[in-house]
């Protein structure tokens, strides 16, 4: 991004956490710590808790019990939007756009916390530097883009909020290995700009390249974590996905 | 017949479709927004007229300025409006998010008698229709056989302003941008940024000013406002969304003209049956319904809010 900013300095910390759907608790006491300017990932099977613990701390979520806090604001209790204020852009699972939406305002909706036209132009130019494709299709409505093309969209409204934070929720979900790399080259680049970065992915090999540290989910409890090269050897991350014991 | 009476007819058609025009979209955005039909929105507009006739009644007993007088009175409406929609939409419509629409449904439809009935007991002799001051000039522009009424001009024009510049501010406004991301996906709407029970509640008071509008606008064209007048005109607003296509922008403002088209044709037609003109567009309604499930424009999805 052209728009010069400060290095990340403020930590994502998630301490005992406990959440999830109607009477279900879905993660139990799950604490993970985010530190500024690395990439933080989540690993985990289908159904580890991954997605709840990213909506608890987005505020999608209740917290039932524990403690979130993002430098030093506490973030339970806080509705979404407020979060994101703070400065922690979400791309959202699914690759999620406004469909009904041109790729512009759809960036627009993603500068909206920015009282300052001028900021949201300059931002705007900024997210077209790093993906000329939406330049070309900045007048198409977002429901008839390609599935990697949304993908960028998806990103790019997340960093249309101007974070210190970004927190990917399966960005690679159902795409085709060619966007996958380049969904994975957008991170290293946010990365290089001196962003923090939380990652939830379920394709691991690329994922423990490009993070710092990680965390290993399974069945809504933290079972292993640490930095990646170690991480990487943990018998526990292949328990997680292949069920060997 | 001449042509001089078939243009009176044909304004006049104009200037109702505009007005339902103006119910309807305010049904369109809240289905948009929330999925919700909120039934009490026909006696919002009933509330906004007679919140204006008190203004007026008011400034008159002050001041004899009709100027200053029609202008108190609309922005007394528009608050009254404003404020109701936004307590119904506050209080019963938001905390019933997640329960099945037809509850919503329901307990709007509740909350409307209530205002319904507290206008009836609240005005002095209120079951009695009410004389709605002409503060509009009275003097008539002929052309030919051609006579129309300055204030049916007036009303025609300021009514086709409002919903231009309503349109206007959902399609290019930040308010209107946060309302259009609400209403297609609200989880990713708030997840970037947007406060979504500000924008719903600021959708629930652009519908209500719209309705405030509508019901001056009814009042000073017939000159006479009752406190039951909502019932109608919301099942009107209503059908006249659901024709045009719930939650679209352009649907709704089509429906209106469609519904005053075919009650002014057969007011032009059969004049002996004009009394039906109702029964004609709803027959009319029902027909395009049929026709068109999803209603005339949705179909373009584009246009939808």
């Amino acid at each position: 991004m052209s728009t010069t900013r400060r290095a990340a300095t403020r930590q994502l910390s998630v301490a005992r956490v406990t959440s999830g759907y109607d009477r279900a608790d879905v993660l139990k006491e799950v604490s993970i710590e985010v530190r500024p300017g690395e990439v933080t990932c989540i690993l985990g099977a289908n159904g580890a808790g991954k997605s709840t613990l990213i909506r608890t701390i987005l505020g999608l979520n209740r917290v039932r019990a524990g403690a979130i806090a993002f430098g030093g604001a506490s973030l339970a209790g806080m509705p979404p939007h407020r979060i994101v204020a703070l400065g922690i852009g979400v791309v959202p699972e699914g690759n999620r756009v406004l469909p009904r939406m041109t790729v512009a305002e759809n960036l627009q909706v993603g500068g909206l916390l920015e009282a300052q036209p001028r900021k949201v132009a300059e931002r705007m130019e900024a997210m077209f530097a790093i993906f000329p494709r939406l330049k070309e299709r900045r007048a198409q409505l977002a429901g008839t883009l390609s599935g990697g093309e949304r993908s960028m969209l998806s990103i790019a409204r997340g960093l249309m909020t101007d974070p210190e934070l970004v927190v990917f929720d399966e960005p690679s979900l159902g795409l085709s290995p060619l966007f996958v790399s380049e969904v994975f080259a957008i991170v290293r680049h946010l990365k290089a700009m001196d962003l923090t970065i939380l990652l939830v992915e379920q394709n691991v090999r690329q994922t423990l390249d490009v993070a710092d540290h990680g965390y290993v989910l399974s069945q809504g409890r933290v079972v292993a974590a640490g930095e990646t090269r170690m991480l990487r050897e943990d018998p526990e991350l292949h328990k997680a996905y292949f069920g060997v014991h | 017949m001449d042509i001089g009476f078939l243009a009176q007819h044909l304004f006049n058609g104009l200037m109702l479709g505009v007005i339902y025009a103006m119910i309807a979209l305010g049904f369109s955005l809240f289905f948009g927004v929330l999925d919700v039909i909120k039934f009490s929105h026909g006696d919002v507009v009933t509330l906004g007229a007679f919140a204006a006739l008190g203004a007026i009644a008011f400034v008159g007993s002050v001041v004899p300025l009709p100027g200053l007088a029609l202008v108190l009175g609309l922005l007394a409406a528009i608050a009254a409006s404003m404020a109701a929609g936004m307590v119904i939409g506050g209080t019963l419509v938001l905390p019933l998010r997640n329960a099945p629409p037809v509850n919503v449904l329901l307990i709007t439809l509740m909350a409307g008698t209530i205002l319904r009935e507290a206008i009836r007991l609240g005005v002095p002799n209120g079951g009695n229709p009410k004389p709605f001051p002409a503060l509009l000039p009275d003097r008539r522009i002929e052309i030919g056989s051609f006579s129309v009424g300055i204030d049916s001009v007036t009303i025609l024009l300021a009514g086709l302003a409002v919903v231009v510049a309503t349109h206007h501010l959902v399609t290019r406004t930040r308010l209107g941008l946060a309302i259009r991301a609400v209403a297609q996906d609200p989880e990713v709407a708030c997840l970037s940024g947007i406060d979504f029970r500000r924008t719903v509640l600021g959708t629930f008071a652009l519908g209500s000013a719209l309705a405030a509008v509508a019901g001056c606008m009814l009042g000073l064209y017939y000159r006479e406002i009752n406190f039951s007048m909502g019932l109608v005109l919301g099942v009107i607003g209503f059908a006249a969304a659901v024709v045009g296509g719930l939650g679209s922008l352009l649907g709704p403002i089509l429906g209106g003209f469609l519904f005053a088209g075919v009650q002014t044709l057969v007011t032009i037609t059969v004049p002996s049956a004009s009394a039906y003109k109702d029964v004609a567009a709803f027959a009319v309604v029902i027909a395009l319904i049929g026709l068109f499930p999803t209603g005339l424009i949705s179909e373009r999805a584009s246009e939808r809010v």
